[in-house]
């Protein structure tokens, strides 16, 4: 797959300070690109570079394989996008907003309005003034806008703020929609892992401006999450057992007590029964599993992500 | 351009200041009534011609447009800012440079037509009403008209430069408080002075602050490009 979007030692400086540092990442066409990390990693400072908003201190951008400059307005035609937090004109109506959204985008497509309230489940709001939306209303009012003009690119800044869980779970389905069936491309940014990774094909994890880690979702997932912990006083013998009556590879001595069997061949059935045969004391032979949010967690260090 | 000039009217919804327009030219029409026909009862009169009657009267419509200025830059720029709209208006794939000079476009020929249109048709009415009543002595003549005319064009241009002098202020801490104070105390300041002398009158003041206001006007699009929106 092609890259649609690439930064490369991407960075912005506040008085000295680096908000952004060297970030490069690499968003695929087609994909849902989860951006991760906690409150003021700098994950908003990234969307506004890459929507032109800030400029960068040093670095590039990339957009469908042609660098960004100051000036590189055409660009914006192709993206769509909620920064930060929707805003509206909010004297005005829904749908006065989309249409003046159209204008200004050059998209003149009269159904496309229509289309996009109905995706994203907004109703009855006829004649009200945007001011009077609550925060639910206003993110998927923002969503229909950002989609309205079929961009390639779908930018989403923490989309789910605000909504319930119905709402959450609705706009989920959206997006796997807008990315599967209208083949968009889309970054969501998120301080919350379970929002995203449920539909991110990839995840970008950012912390203190550093982008700590970009890794595709069937990476970590198929990462052998999954393994059978043994608990016993005598894991030499157990060990022994493994590799050799068994003939496992996949596993590893956590400590003097403790082995973990990644190996997917055999259940946990089968490997209490050999164990018990060769007259090994078990303490406690259980299934865990390795949860993408330990993975996260370890990856940032705890603080403020789950 | 235009389009987008007709986009910002649509958006502000600016037909509803046209309303205040009207009630502010009612308001300086009554004034003037009041101060040129009825208020006669004093020793001396303060306007002892039609010169007099012009140079209060074109005090009064500039000073009000300065300020309604400061309302629309307020409107159209500085609000833009407060509610973070502007990052919508910057993520459109057109030039922040054509964004905002549409809005300047929109204060100053907004500022220069009202401006001209209020001192004609006051002016108008005003010298209609003294056909009947006679307080202002003398005669109107062609060439004194002609005079008065291109005063009014130019010197309407001229507060249409002045009245984008307050978006510097405004734009520091985009306020608008600070916007319209601006401008209240820039009228106080070229409108103030006693009898003959005024300072807005002095020709040469007039076009140093109608430069100031393009050059203001000037900066805010120049920087606009390379600026960051937080």
């Amino acid at each position: 797959m092609t890259n649609i979007l690439r930064t490369q030692n991407l960075t912005k400086t506040y008085q000295g300070k680096e908000a952004v540092n060297s970030v490069n990442m690499n968003i695929k066409q087609g994909e849902i690109y989860g951006f991760l990390g906690p409150n003021g990693a700098g994950k908003t400072t990234v969307m506004k570079m890459i929507t032109n908003l800030v400029k960068p201190t040093y670095g590039e951008i990339e957009f469908f394989g042609e660098k960004m400059t100051e000036r590189s307005y055409e660009m914006l035609k192709r993206m769509g996008c909620i920064i930060e937090y929707p805003v509206f004109y909010d004297k005005l109506t829904a749908k006065e907003n989309l249409i003046l959204h159209g204008e200004y985008m050059g998209y003149y497509d009269k159904q496309a309005m229509g289309e996009a309230l109905e995706l994203v489940k907004l109703t009855g709001i006829d004649n009200k003034p945007v001011k009077q939306f609550s925060l639910g209303m206003k993110q998927r009012l923002g969503i229909a806008r950002a989609v309205m003009t079929k961009p390639e690119l779908l930018i989403l800044d923490e989309p789910i703020n605000g909504l319930d869980p119905l709402g959450i779970k609705e706009m989920r389905e959206v997006f796997r929609m807008l990315s599967q069936e209208y083949g968009m491309t889309l970054l969501i940014s998120s301080h919350l892992l379970a929002e995203i990774e449920q539909i991110a094909d990839t995840i970008g994890v950012i912390r203190e401006g550093v982008l700590l880690e970009e890794v595709a979702m069937q990476t970590i997932r198929g990462g052998n999450t999954e393994y059978i912990e043994l608990i016993t006083n005598e894991s030499s013998k157990a060990v022994y057992v493994l590799e050799h009556k068994l003939k496992l590879t996949n596993f590893k001595v956590m400590d003097p007590r403790t082995i973990r069997v990644y190996d997917d061949s055999i259940s946990q059935r089968e490997l209490n029964k050999a164990l018990v045969m060769e007259d090994i004391e078990l303490e406690s032979l259980s299934k865990m599993n390795h949860s993408l949010e330990d993975y996260f967690l370890n990856l940032i260090g705890g603080d403020g992500i789950a | 351009m235009l389009k987008l000039i007709a986009l910002e009217i649509r958006k502000n919804k600016l037909a509803g200041i046209l309303k205040g327009v009207l009630y502010a030219n009612l308001a300086i029409l009554a004034f003037m009534i009041l101060v040129v026909f009825i208020d006669q009862s004093e020793a001396d009169s303060t306007f002892v011609s039609y010169a007099d009657v012009f140079e209060g009267l074109y005090v009064f419509v500039k000073s009000t447009y300065i300020i309604f200025a400061a309302i629309l830059l307020s409107k159209l720029v500085i609000e833009e800012y407060k509610n973070n709209t502007i990052t919508l208006l910057f993520m459109y794939p057109i030039s922040r440079k054509k964004l905002i000079t549409a809005k300047l476009i929109i204060v100053f020929l907004f500022t220069l037509v009202n401006i001209v249109v209020a001192e004609i048709v006051i002016g108008g009415i005003l010298v209609g009403i003294n056909h009947y009543v006679n307080v202002v002595p003398g005669q109107l003549t062609w060439s004194m008209l002609s005079v008065e005319l291109v005063k009014v064009g130019t010197s309407a241009v001229y507060a249409a430069g002045i009245g984008l002098i307050p978006l510097f202020f405004g734009m520091r801490k985009k306020s608008v408080p600070t916007t319209i104070v601006a401008a209240v105390l820039l009228v106080s300041l070229i409108s103030s002075g006693f009898d003959e002398f005024r300072l807005g009158n002095m020709a040469a003041v007039s076009i140093v602050l109608a430069v100031v206001g393009m050059g203001v006007a000037y900066l805010s699009i120049r920087k606009i490009e390379t600026a960051d929106i937080d």
